[in-house]
């Protein structure tokens, strides 16, 4: 029976030719979902996102663990039913906002977000303050999270707070906002929950604020 | 003397040097809300120019990109040309078409072959959907649509280019070759996509490797006919494969898939006698610096300010930057105190040669007018006194 620690290291590792056998086989022998899911994947991909935001790892690598982990849930998922709770630890609705074309920041959030179990509606680039709104009315998620690399863009994020607030969704909602220029004094400033300096951290934070 | 002779013995570490007082480029909305908080007008901006689309700080090559340039801020600052860029296609060139078009948008191929989607709402820049190359199979036959014969290459070149070459020859202005999009992670990243590109590094190696040799050869071929020619001044390869915490490949990474034709794309140059070799590249690049010197880089443009210049010179005395003034400290609400603080981080640079300071991109629209003016003409003043 492959172990735990096998599965966990060929995530880490990037290994997603050999991932798909080494879980199947897990499940085979008895191994529960839950250990799967929280003991071998979501830790290999956390260890992963520690080791890319200290520099120890490389973009290629964390889209390699990405790619493994993507493999493996392709397998548990349509055995989870009725227990979809063990992987999905909430929904996010990721955009790079109005005005804003850059998204190679927001593809790693999203990246390391449904490497953490999150499910992640992805609204794109130059993502209208409406859009949001209508995602959030359509999609109920926890997290609504903002992107932008260029510093004049971020002065629409008020805009898109108001948005929501004016819909009436504001409370529904924790808000996230990432990018170059953003600092935690700027989320602070429009009392943004949830702030990460870089994608891994940004996965680490949604989790840490659904856990409150 | 003039801008290019400024350029010119700046970047040759010159003790008589005058340093060029020059800006990269400005947002065209710059230029417009400037308009509207003091800055004179001389000649408006094109409307057919959107608001985050760039208006050079150089002279125009010729005439037909007279739109494109600056003609307001140079005059009022006396300004001297930046590099201006030779034009290049690095196309396919295939022909553009519309798969979709509706009210709210259209969707079409470019001559890259990248499927673009383009609102028609509002002033939007087209946003790619897809890309051409996926794999191996479709590199070849994109790169099938290449015709590197000199018939070929012929096409690429401006359709006046004997003549605008000899008009070159007494140009008073600096001129690069290269840059948007050539380099070797950038064209792969710009044909393939970011996920496809970093993906392939592992899956299909020898196709990246292939991928940058038939590129490089491409480069030699299309350079050769455009540098039997023109004397330029200056070549940047551009990369942008950094972000804010640092580089997004390792340098085995480097090594594997770059180094190889940096060298060989350095020596091709290097037998026309050029010797200003910059990579533009954003981001925080400390890693990556001393890959690139070893690779036969001579400078780094625009050393956005997450990097340290004065640590970055002190470390690398024979680096040459363009760039490097923190844009931020220009923005509403920065204090005199602060544009100071960061004028005297590019000062004690300026003293040491082989450095042409200016904001570290763009000016973007939220740099003030008033801020810019303070900036401008301090950093003019001390270059008067050196």
């Amino acid at each position: 029976m492959p172990s735990l620690k096998e599965i966990h290291d060929a995530v880490a590792s990037g290994n997603y030719k050999d991932i798909g056998n080494l879980v199947q086989g897990a499940i085979d022998s008895g191994e529960t979902l839950e250990n799967i899911i929280n003991n071998a994947l979501s830790s290999a991909m956390l260890e992963v996102g520690d080791k890319f935001g200290s520099g120890d790892l490389y973009m290629p690598d964390m889209l390699l663990a990405a790619k493994a982990m993507k493999v493996a849930m392709e397998i548990i998922k349509p055995l989870l039913k009725g227990s979809e709770h063990l992987s999905e630890k909430g929904t996010v609705v990721i955009g790079t906002v109005k005005g804003d074309l850059h998204d190679i920041g927001k593809n790693l959030v999203i990246t390391m977000a449904e490497g953490q179990g999150f499910k992640v509606i992805d609204l794109g680039i130059d993502v209208d303050f409406q859009v949001f709104v209508d995602a959030i009315k359509e999609h109920n998620p926890n997290i609504v999270a903002f992107s932008g690399l260029l510093t004049t863009t971020l002065a629409n994020i008020p805009e898109h707070i108001r948005a929501i607030e004016d819909a009436g969704l504001r409370k529904s909602v924790k808000l996230a906002v990432g990018g170059a220029p953003v600092t935690q004094h700027f989320a602070d400033m429009y009392g943004i929950e949830i702030y990460s300096p870089d994608a891994s951290g940004a996965a680490k934070e949604f989790l840490k604020v659904l856990n409150k | 003397m003039d801008s290019r002779q400024k350029f010119l013995s700046v970047m040759n570490f010159d003790e008589n040097a005058l340093i060029p007082k020059t800006e990269f480029a400005y947002w065209a909305g710059t230029i417009r809300k400037w308009f509207s908080q003091g800055l004179p007008k001389i000649k408006d901006v094109s409307e057919e120019i959107l608001d985050p689309e760039s208006i050079r700080g150089s002279k125009p090559l010729t005439l037909k990109y007279a739109d494109e340039v600056d003609n307001n801020v140079a005059p009022f600052f006396k300004l001297d040309s930046y590099l201006e860029k030779f034009p290049i296609d690095y196309s396919s060139m295939m022909q553009s078409r519309v798969l979709e078009e509706n009210n709210e948008y259209r969707i079409f191929v470019d001559k890259y072959g990248l499927t673009n989607k383009v609102l028609k709402q509002k002033s939007s820049i087209p946003m790619v959907i897809d890309y051409p190359i996926k794999n191996r199979k479709d590199f070849y036959e994109y790169v099938s649509l290449y015709d590197n014969s000199s018939g070929g290459i012929a096409k690429r070149l401006p359709a006046d280019f004997n003549n605008l070459a000899a008009e070159l020859k007494n140009r008073d202005f600096p001129i690069r070759l290269g840059g948007n999009p050539f380099g070797f992670s950038f064209l792969a990243r710009h044909l393939m996509g970011e996920v496809t590109f970093m993906l392939s590094m592992y899956d299909d190696p020898e196709f990246i490797k292939e991928f940058n040799e038939y590129f490089l050869n491409f480069t030699i071929d299309y350079w050769s006919e455009i540098l039997r020619k023109v004397e330029v001044d200056c070549v940047f390869i551009l990369e942008d494969i950094a972000y804010r915490s640092g580089s997004f490949i390792s340098k085995e990474m480097f090594d594997t898939f770059m180094r190889p034709y940096y060298l060989k794309l350095i020596d091709f140059l290097k037998q026309y006698s050029i010797n200003n070799i910059f990579v533009d590249c954003d981001g925080l690049i400390g890693e990556l610096i001393p890959l690139w010197i070893e690779a036969g880089v001579t400078g780094l443009f625009p050393f956005e300010a997450v990097n340290d210049i004065v640590a970055v010179r002190n470390e690398y005395p024979h680096l040459k930057m363009m760039g490097g003034f923190n844009k931020k400290v220009l923005f509403k609400d920065s204090t005199k105190q602060e544009i100071d603080g960061e004028l005297g981080r590019v000062f004690t640079v300026l003293k040491s040669g082989g450095y042409i300071p200016h904001i570290d991109h763009a000016v973007s629209e939220d740099v003030t007018w008033e801020n810019f003016r303070y900036y401008r003409e301090k950093l003019n003043s001390f270059i008067d006194k050196i």
